[in-house]
């Protein structure tokens, strides 16, 4: 049963931000093992299915891809220099960070539509997997890139340090996903 | 932010983005190479490794978070390793 002062001590820790911290951590933590999940569905089905994994290889772009990687480490960076630039002048870099990150949406909308109009799907359960795995990570980048953009317009630092994290969590999830899908 | 600690951010920029193009080259030409395919994969480690370590910045921290960051790469990366030496036993 808890005590006073064990109240005390969670609103202290809720006022001193460790509440945020913790609540940060075991969001990123939910994406990193969701991704991990579907990552690792997506190698056995790879090894199960090898001529489907040929076939859903054929009609994959690497190129625009890596393009991709370049655009979302460039977006990251940025979100990591509005978070040591501390109070002032964070506006720039995290409008900055929003607008790469929506330029690997356009990218990867091309991507999508080539793959579609070359025949994808007949690669079966693993082209299905391809896209659950690639469109839940390019939700959370429309989703991130939105809040980027929303703590942009009114930041704090909480705020700032916050979706930083977040956005570094789903730059390593691409970094990861770039060669398990497209390169090895 | 000092002028050491701006240049070693731009360094880390520079590395992310020469591991990034380097790796997508390597795998590229690759042609389901095993030793390749280890290079590319061993990159992607790199740079999951400098976005947890410089840009969340936890270099200096030595706690159970940083490891748990670091070890979550590594071991999907490990997994697909074992996929293609698997794959190239298999044939």
């Amino acid at each position: 049963m808890a005590t006073i002062d064990d109240v005390n001590i969670a609103v202290g820790k809720a006022e001193s931000g460790e509440a945020d911290s913790l609540l940060l951590w075991i969001l990123v933590w939910s994406e990193l093992a969701a991704f991990g999940a579907l990552l690792v569905a997506f190698m056995v089905m790879t090894m199960v299915d090898g001529e489907g994994a040929l076939l859903l290889r054929s009609h994959l772009h690497p190129g625009l891809a890596a393009l991709n990687t370049v655009l979302l480490v460039c977006s990251g960076w940025q979100a990591a220099l509005a978070v040591r630039r501390g109070e002032g002048a964070v506006r720039g870099p995290l409008v900055l960070a929003a607008l790469l990150g929506l330029a690997f949406v356009a990218v990867k909308a091309v991507e999508y539509t080539i793959e579609i109009r070359s025949g994808i799907g007949g690669a079966g359960r693993l082209s299905e997997l391809y896209f659950l795995i690639t469109g839940f990570h390019l939700l959370h980048v429309i989703f991130g890139a939105g809040i980027l953009l929303l703590v942009a317009w009114r930041p704090s630092r909480a705020n700032v340090v916050m979706i930083a994290t977040l956005w570094h969590a789903i730059d390593l999830v691409w970094l990861v996903m770039f060669p398990i899908v497209y390169l090895t | 932010m000092t002028r050491q600690a701006r240049e070693q951010f731009i360094a880390t920029l520079a590395m992310l983005l020469t591991l990034a193009l380097g790796g997508a080259l390597v795998g590229g030409l690759s042609g389901g190479l095993l030793v390749p395919i280890a290079a590319v994969l061993v990159m992607a480690y790199a740079k999951g490794r400098l976005v947890i370590l410089d840009f969340m910045e936890l270099r200096a921290n030595r706690g159970f978070m940083r490891s748990a960051l670091l070890a979550w790469p590594a071991a999907l990366l490990s997994l697909a390793l074992a996929r293609a030496v698997a794959a190239s036993l298999i044939g």
